[in-house]
C-alpha cells in the first residue's frame, strides 16, 4: 500500500522545503525535518527489508537507534554505506537508499526460500549441519551463506570522507538532551561550570519531541527552545547534535561520535563527515531515556508493526500516519496516548491489553473516544504478507498462561505494540555499573554507585516528565557542586499537565497462544535483527545452553547492529520463565561500547595516508630528495637507501657507491644516529656498568666501540662512546635503538642507581652528522678545514674539536666501511651546509653520495655486525665472535652474569661466521636456512602425526634435516669481485673451511664458511 | 660539570650564522599561507635558544647558580614556567628544565651557564637544534590543538605560564602557553618531527582558514 499518509498539519518538519529521494529505484517526496523511515511511513512504505536468515518481509518497528529491520545501504560508489539505520537519515535532497539482504527485490526475493526451510533452519543449523564435514564447509557451503548472509555491501573504493578526533575536559557531561538531560545541563551550566550536552539526534528534546505535554503551562517544544536558549547563552556550554556517546571509560573518558554533513556534500580537512569526540568529565549525568520493548507472540514481526512510541513519534513529530486501522496490543497505559493520537487523526483503533484489568476511567475514556478496548486479551497470530491484514485476539485463560476461548479476527493494516519501557542502562554498564531487576516497575535499573556518575530519568526508569525536570536539576546542580562551582538555588519544581508519570505496568513477556513456540508454524520473534524466536531459546534451554552469555551465543540474541536494544530483555525474560528462574536471577548479557556503529574512517580520523605515522627527515633530505636517492625506512626515518643514476639498477648503483668507497671518496647523512650527552662525576662508573668494556679509562678526546647487554647477556646495542671532559661523555646508538636505549639508560639510573650523579640527555637532532669515507677522504677536508688531520696528532678512534667549511664541528675519526672517514658532527640546522660544501670539496674528486644499502655492504666485507640484522636479541658477544670487547676485569656489568650461564658458554650455539657460495657469481638470499647436508627444498620433510608405532613419520627422506643456522647479511662484493655473507652457523666458529648448504627454491647452494672478515683484514686502510 | 672542549654553536661568525637551515626553513611559506589571520596563524620561531638543564631543585648552589646566569631560579612547581627578561625556564621533570631564550648563536648563554654551574652536580645541553619552536596564536589555536592535544587546554586549566610534556599527532612535544589574550601557544618539537608537525597543523588549521 502506499499514497500519502502525511498528516494535513502540525509535527517538526518544514513543509515549504520539499526534498526527493529514492528507495529501491522509486522516487519520493519528503520534507526538511523529514527522516528517511518517517518520509517512507508519509509514503505509505512500510516493507523496506527483509530479515538476515528466512527473508521475511519487515518494516519499520522504530523511530530511534534501536531499529532492528529497517536497515539501509545509503548512497553508492565510494560512498555508499551499508546498514545504516532509516530512523537515523536525516532526509536530505537526492538520497539514494536501498533495502538490504534482498534479491532481486525486497517485494520479489529469492532468499525467502528459506522461510519454508525454517524448521531445519533453528539455532544451531549451521554448525550441527556443516561444521562435520570441513570440506564441504570451506569448499560449498560457506561460500554460498557468505553470499546469502549478512546486510548490505562494504564499498569497494577507497572512502573519500574526511573524519577528524576532538580531545576535551570539562565539568559536567551530560548525555542525552530530553527533559532530564536539558534540566540537568541548564542546570549546571548555570553554575558557570564547563558543561557538554550531547545527544544522537538531530535535535535536541528527547521524548519532548514526541509527547504533547504542558509544561509550566506552555507547550513542552516551547520549554525545549527555552532551554536551548538559556544554554546557548553560557560561553562554557558546549551543544552537540548528531552526537551518539559511545562509550563511556574508566574515569569518566566518553567517546562520542558527531555527524556533521548528512548530505552527500563533500567533506574536506576544513569539514569533516564526522568528529569523534574524546571527552574527559569530572561528572557524568546520563539521561539516556528507555527504550520501548515489543512482545512477543505468532508472526510479531508482519510490516506495519510498530512500538506504540515510535507511532507517536512519527504522528506528533513527523506528522506521518503509520496506519488507519491500527490494532494496539499493550501491558501499560503508556500505549493509549497513541490510542488517542491515533484516533485524534481519524484512525480507526481497537486495543487489545494483556492486563487483566484496565482502569476503569482509562476503560471509560476510550469508550468515549470510540475505542474498542480489550481487555485480558492475547494474540493468537498475525495474517498478512508484506503488511499486516489481520489480527486474531483471544481472551486469556484464568491463570494468564493460556488462551480461553476462541480468537476473534480484527482487520487492521497496523498492528501498534507495547511492552514497556526498559532503561537504557548501557553506558552506565560500559563502566561495570551493576543492574537490578525493578518487578515493579519492569525494568532493570542501575544498583551500583559510581563516583562522578549520575543517572536520572528514564535511564532510571523513572518516566514522568515533571520528575525527569526536577531530578535533572539536581544532578545538574550537584555535579557542578562536585566538581566546584558554587551552585544556584533550587527552583521551583515544574509543572506538567497530564504527566502519565505512571504506566501501570504488568510484565508479560512471551503472550499466551494456542501453540507454544516450537510447535507453532508461526514465529515468535525475539531478535528482529537475528531472526530469533522464542523457539531458538527453548531449543537452546533444551540443549543445556541455559546461560544467559550461553544463550545469546547460541541464538545470536543481541548480536545486531542494534545491540539488542529492542530484544535482549524480552529474550532473557523468556530464558527466565523457561529455565524457572527470576530476571534477576537470569541476568543480562554484558553491555559493551559501542552504543551505535561506528565506522571505520571515523575511528582512523586524520590518521590516515601522510599522516598515519610522523616521517623523521635530517636537516640535509632536501638535497637527497633533490639528488634522486630513493629512501628506505628505517624505524620513522627516511634514509637515502642509493642513489641511482640514470638508467642504473639497484645493483649497479650500490656496486658504484662501493667503489667510489674504496678507491675515492664518499659521503653518508649519518644524521639519524642516536646521541646521547653523559654529564656527570659517576659518568665513567655508569658507561662501565652499562657497557661491556671498560668506559672510564678512556682519556679526553678519544673514542671507544662499545657493546651494550641486556640482563639476559643478549646483545642489545652498539655505538661509540667519546670523552668530552672529565665528567662527560656523548654516546651514539643505533637509528633504531635511541629511543629504547635512552629509556633502559634513565630506567637504571633512577631505579638501580640511583646514587650515581649522572644526567643524560638525548641530542640526536641536536648534532648533523656526514661521514666522509674513503682513500681521498683527507684531501677533501683538508679544503675544507685548517684542522690538522695528520693520522699522528689525528689517530683513530679520537676526535678534535674545530671549524669544517666556515661551521663550528666535531669531527670523530670512526670507520664503519674500514677506509679512512672522518664522521663530522655540525650544529643540526648546519647539516645541510656543511653536506654541500663536502659536495662541492669533493667534486673534482670523485665525491659520491651513498645510502645506507652501500654503508650495508660495506660494512659486512669488514665483518662489522649490524645490530638487529646480525642479531636478534639472542646472540652473546662471544656468539658473534666479540669476545674481545668483554672486560675482564670489570666486577660487573649489564648481562655479566648471563654470559657464564651454562647455555651461553655450550659450544655449540649459533656463533658468527663469514660465508662464501660456491658458486662466487650468486648472491644468496637472507634468511636462507643452512644444513649440513645437500638435501633439495623437495627432501625437507613436511612433519606427519606419529605412526601406528609411536615413531614420527616424515617425508621421504624418512628423517630431519637438523637447522644449523641461517644466513643474516648477503651481498654482491664489488671490491671481492663476487658474492658473500655473514650467518649464524651451529659451533661455526671451529668450523671454518667446512661446506655447509642453503637449499633453496629450485637449488640447493654450497656456501664455506670462513672467517667474517673479508676485506682488509690487517685494518691498514682506516689511515688513508 | 665542566667541557673543556668548545661546543658547536659557539664562536659561531657571520657566515656561520647565515648558514643556518632551520627545520621548517623550506615550508614556513606553506605555514602562513594555511593561517587564518585573526583565527589562527603558525609560524616557526627558528634557532630559538634552548639548553636543556638538570640538576637538583632542592640544591642550592644548582639554584644559585641557575639565577645567576639565566636571571630566574628554576622553578619548582610542576609544568609551569619562570621568566626573566627574554630569558624562561620551563619546568619538564622534577630534575629537567629547558631554558630558552631569543636567539643567541655566540651560545653566550649557554657559556655563562656552564661557567656558572662548573663546580656543581648537574648538567646544561645545547639543544637550540634538538628541537624547533612552532608558535601558534588566535582565538581558535586552542580548538586547533584540540584536535591531537589530550591535555586540558582551556584557559581554566592550562593559563599562560604553564608548560606540559605530551604527545600530538604521534610526536612528542612540550606545549608552552605563553600569552592568554590573544591565546598563544609554543609546540617544543623534534627537529626530525618539524615538518610532520607542520604538516599536521596546516590540516588541522583548514577548518578555521576556510571559514575566514
Amino acid at each position: 500500500m502506499t499514497g500519502s499518509m502525511r498528516l494535513p498539519g502540525g509535527g517538526r518538519i518544514d513543509r515549504s522545503r520539499p526534498l526527493d529521494f529514492t528507495f529501491n529505484g522509486k522516487r519520493y517526496t519528503g520534507f526538511e525535518g523529514d527522516t528517511l523511515a518517517s518520509a517512507l511511513i508519509a509514503n505509505g512504505v512500510h516493507l523496506v527489508a527483509r530479515s538476515m536468515k528466512y527473508h521475511r518481509p519487515r518494516g519499520l518497528m522504530t523511530a530511534g537507534s534501536d531499529e532492528p529491520n529497517g536497515m539501509v545501504q545509503l548512497a553508492t560508489g565510494a560512498r555508499t554505506e551499508p546498514n545504516i539505520k532509516a530512523t537515523q537519515i536525516p532526509l536530505y535532497d537526492g538520497l539514494e537508499a536501498s533495502s538490504v539482504n534482498v534479491f532481486p527485490s525486497v517485494e520479489t526475493d529469492i532468499g525467502a526460500v528459506n522461510s519454508l526451510l525454517s524448521p531445519f533452519m533453528t539455532a544451531g543449523f549451521y554448525y550441527k549441519t556443516f561444521m562435520p564435514n570441513q570440506a564441504f564447509w570451506n569448499k560449498v557451503a560457506e561460500p554460498i551463506i557468505r553470499k546469502a548472509a549478512g546486510f548490505g555491501k562494504a564499498p569497494t573504493e577507497p572512502d573519500p570522507d574526511v573524519y577528524d578526533h576532538k580531545h576535551v575536559h570539562c565539568d559536567v557531561m551530560v548525555v542525552g538532551a530530553g527533559p532530564a538531560g536539558l534540566s540537568a545541563a541548564r542546570a549546571a551550566a548555570a553554575t558557570g561550570a564547563r558543561v557538554i550536552l550531547a545527544d544522537e539526534q538531530a535535535e535536541f528534546g528527547g521524548s519532548l519531541l514526541s509527547l504533547s505535554r504542558e509544561i509550566d503551562g506552555k507547550p513542552s517544544v516551547d520549554w525545549v527552545r527555552s532551554a536551548i536558549d538559556e544554554l546557548a547563552g553560557h560561553a562554557e556550554a558546549t551543544l552537540l547534535k548528531r552526537t551518539t556517546v559511545v562509550g563511556l571509560y574508566d574515569q569518566n573518558y566518553l567517546v562520542a561520535l558527531q555527524q556533521r554533513i548528512d548530505d552527500l556534500a563533500p567533506s574536506s580537512p576544513a569539514n569533516p563527515r564526522m568528529r569523534v569526540w574524546h571527552i574527559r568529565a569530572k561528572q557524568v549525568i546520563l539521561a539516556t531515556g528507555s527504550h520501548e520493548r515489543p512482545l512477543v507472540f505468532a508472526d510479531n514481526d508482519r510490516p506495519g508493526t510498530m512500538l506504540a512510541s515510535a507511532a507517536l513519534t512519527y504522528m506528533n513529530r513527523y506528522a506521518a500516519l503509520p496506519c488507519k486501522r491500527p490494532v494496539i496490543v499493550t501491558n501499560n497505559d503508556w500505549a493509549y496516548e497513541t490510542a488517542r493520537t491515533f484516533k485524534a487523526h481519524g484512525a480507526d483503533v481497537t486495543v487489545a491489553d494483556t492486563r487483566k484489568s484496565v482502569a476503569d476511567d482509562l476503560k471509560a475514556e476510550m469508550a468515549h473516544l470510540g475505542i474498542e478496548v480489550l481487555a485480558n486479551t492475547t494474540v493468537t497470530g498475525v495474517s498478512g504478507g508484506k503488511r499486516v491484514a489481520g489480527v486474531s485476539l483471544a481472551p486469556m485463560s484464568a491463570d494468564g498462561k493460556g488462551v480461553a476461548g476462541s480468537a476473534r479476527s480484527v482487520s487492521a493494516d497496523g498492528l501498534i505494540v507495547s511492552g514497556g519501557y526498559s532503561a537504557a542502562v548501557h553506558l552506565f554498564c560500559h563502566v561495570g555499573g551493576k543492574l537490578r531487576f525493578d518487578d515493579e516497575r519492569v525494568s532493570f535499573v542501575p544498583a551500583t554507585e559510581r563516583k562522578g556518575l549520575t543517572c536520572i530519568g528514564g535511564a532510571l526508569a523513572d518516566f514522568g516528565v515533571a520528575s525527569a525536570i526536577d531530578s535533572g536539576a539536581e544532578a545538574g546542580r550537584k555535579a557542578a557542586e562536585a566538581a566546584g562551582f558554587k551552585p544556584g538555588k533550587a527552583g521551583k519544581g515544574a509543572h506538567v499537565a497530564d504527566d502519565r508519570a505512571e504506566g501501570n505496568v504488568e510484565a508479560a513477556w512471551l503472550l499466551p497462544s494456542t501453540a507454544a513456540p516450537n510447535r507453532s508454524k508461526a514465529k515468535f520473534f525475539v531478535d528482529y535483527q537475528n531472526d530469533t524466536g522464542a523457539a531458538d531459546i527453548a531449543l537452546a534451554v533444551r540443549e543445556g545452553f541455559e546461560s544467559v552469555e550461553h544463550m545469546k551465543r547460541y541464538t545470536l540474541t543481541g548480536f545486531g547492529t542494534d545491540q539488542g536494544k529492542l530484544g535482549n530483555i524480552n529474550g532473557l525474560a523468556i530464558l527466565a520463565q523457561l529455565t524457572g528462574r527470576t530476571i534477576q536471577e537470569t541476568g543480562t548479557t554484558t553491555f559493551r561500547p559501542p552504543y551505535t556503529p561506528v565506522t571505520f574512517g571515523a575511528l582512523a580520523g586524520r590518521d590516515a595516508g601522510d599522516m598515519l605515522d610522523p616521517v623523521r627527515v635530517t636537516n640535509i633530505h632536501d638535497w637527497h630528495a633533490g639528488n634522486g636517492a630513493v629512501f628506505e625506512n628505517v624505524g620513522q626515518w627516511k634514509r637515502p637507501w642509493y642513489y641511482p643514476h640514470d638508467g642504473e639498477s639497484m645493483h649497479e648503483a650500490v656496486a658504484r657507491e662501493c667503489r667510489a668507497a674504496r678507491t675515492a671518496v664518499t659521503a653518508l647523512d649519518a644524521s639519524t644516529l642516536g646521541k646521547i650527552d653523559v654529564t656527570g662525576k659517576d659518568a665513567g662508573i655508569f658507561l662501565d656498568r652499562v657497557y661491556t668494556n671498560m668506559m672510564s679509562t678512556l682519556k679526553v678526546g678519544s673514542v671507544r666501540y662499545g657493546l651494550m647487554l641486556k640482563d639476559d647477556g643478549m646483545v642489545y646495542d652498539d655505538g661509540t662512546v667519546s670523552r668530552l671532559a672529565d665528567d662527560r661523555f656523548l654516546v651514539t646508538t643505533t637509528t633504531g635503538g635511541a629511543a629504547s636505549v635512552f629509556q633502559h639508560l634513565e630506567d637504571y639510573l633512577q631505579t638501580e642507581w640511583m646514587d650515581l650523579d649522572v644526567y643524560l640527555t638525548s641530542v640526536t637532532e641536536q648534532w648533523a652528522t656526514v661521514t666522509v669515507s674513503g682513500p681521498k677522504a683527507r684531501v677533501l677536508l683538508e679544503r675544507i678545514t685548517g684542522m690538522t688531520l695528520d693520522p699522528a696528532d689525528f689517530p683513530f678512534m679520537t676526535f678534535r674539536d674545530g671549524t669544517v667549511a666556515g661551521l663550528p664541528a666535531r669531527v670523530f675519526r670512526i670507520s664503519f666501511t674500514g677506509e679512512l672517514s672522518y664522521e663530522i658532527s655540525v650544529a643540526w640546522y648546519h647539516g645541510k651546509a656543511l653536506w654541500e660544501a663536502v659536495m662541492e670539496a669533493g667534486r673534482d674528486l670523485g665525491i659520491t653520495p651513498y645510502g645506507t644499502e652501500t654503508m650495508h655492504v660495506l660494512r659486512a666485507e669488514k665483518g662489522f655486525i649490524i645490530v638487529g640484522q646480525e642479531t636478534d636479541g639472542t646472540l652473546t658477544p662471544y656468539d658473534l665472535g666479540m669476545g674481545w670487547i668483554v672486560s675482564k676485569k670489570k666486577d660487573d656489568f649489564v648481562g655479566k652474569r648471563s654470559l657464564s650461564r651454562p647455555d651461553t658458554v655450550r659450544e655449540d650455539r649459533k656463533q658468527l661466521v663469514g660465508l662464501l657460495s660456491e658458486d662466487a657469481g650468486f648472491v644468496v638470499p637472507e634468511g636462507a636456512q643452512l644444513v649440513d647436508t645437500p638435501v633439495t627444498l623437495k627432501d625437507v620433510p613436511h612433519f606427519k602425526p606419529p605412526g601406528l608405532d609411536g615413531a614420527p613419520i616424515y617425508g621421504r627422506s624418512q628423517s630431519p634435516v637438523p637447522m644449523l643456522g641461517h644466513v643474516t647479511s648477503s651481498y654482491w662484493s664489488d671490491a671481492l669481485g663476487r658474492s658473500f655473507a655473514l650467518g649464524l652457523v651451529k659451533g661455526g666458529q671451529a668450523r671454518h673451511g667446512d661446506t655447509i648448504y642453503a637449499p633453496l627454491d629450485g637449488r640447493t647452494v654450497a656456501m664455506r664458511i670462513v672467517d667474517p672478515v673479508f676485506y682488509d683484514k690487517e685494518g691498514v686502510r682506516r689511515d688513508g | 660539570m665542566a667541557d673543556t672542549i668548545a661546543h658547536a654553536g659557539t664562536h659561531a661568525d657571520t657566515r656561520a650564522q647565515e648558514l643556518r637551515f632551520s627545520p621548517l626553513e623550506a615550508v614556513s611559506h606553506r605555514l602562513v599561507a594555511a593561517s587564518a589571520p585573526g583565527r589562527v596563524e603558525a609560524r616557526e620561531l627558528p634557532f630559538t635558544t634552548q639548553i636543556g638543564l638538570r640538576g637538583a631543585g632542592a640544591d642550592a648552589a644548582f639554584v644559585k647558580a641557575v639565577k645567576a646566569a639565566v636571571g630566574v631560579a628554576p622553578p619548582v612547581e610542576a609544568c609551569t614556567v619562570a621568566e626573566k627578561g627574554d630569558n624562561r625556564i620551563l619546568w619538564l621533570g622534577p630534575d629537567e628544565w629547558l631554558v630558552v631564550a631569543p636567539d643567541d648563536p655566540d651560545g653566550a648563554l649557554l657559556a655563562k651557564l656552564e661557567k656558572a654551574l662548573a663546580k656543581v652536580s648537574a648538567a646544561a645541553v645545547d639543544l637550540t637544534g634538538n628541537r624547533t619552536v612552532i608558535e601558534l596564536t588566535g582565538p581558535d589555536a586552542r580548538a586547533v590543538l584540540e584536535k591531537a592535544c589530550r591535555h586540558d587546554l582551556h584557559p581554566r586549566a592550562f593559563p599562560a605560564g604553564r608548560v606540559v610534556g605530551t604527545l600530538m599527532a604521534h610526536v612528542q612535544l612540550f606545549l608552552e602557553k605563553t600569552v592568554e589574550e590573544p591565546e598563544t601557544f609554543r609546540l617544543y618539537v623534534r627537529s626530525s618531527f618539524a615538518r610532520h608537525m607542520a604538516s599536521w597543523l596546516m590540516d588541522a588549521m583548514a577548518e578555521f582558514a576556510e571559514s575566514t
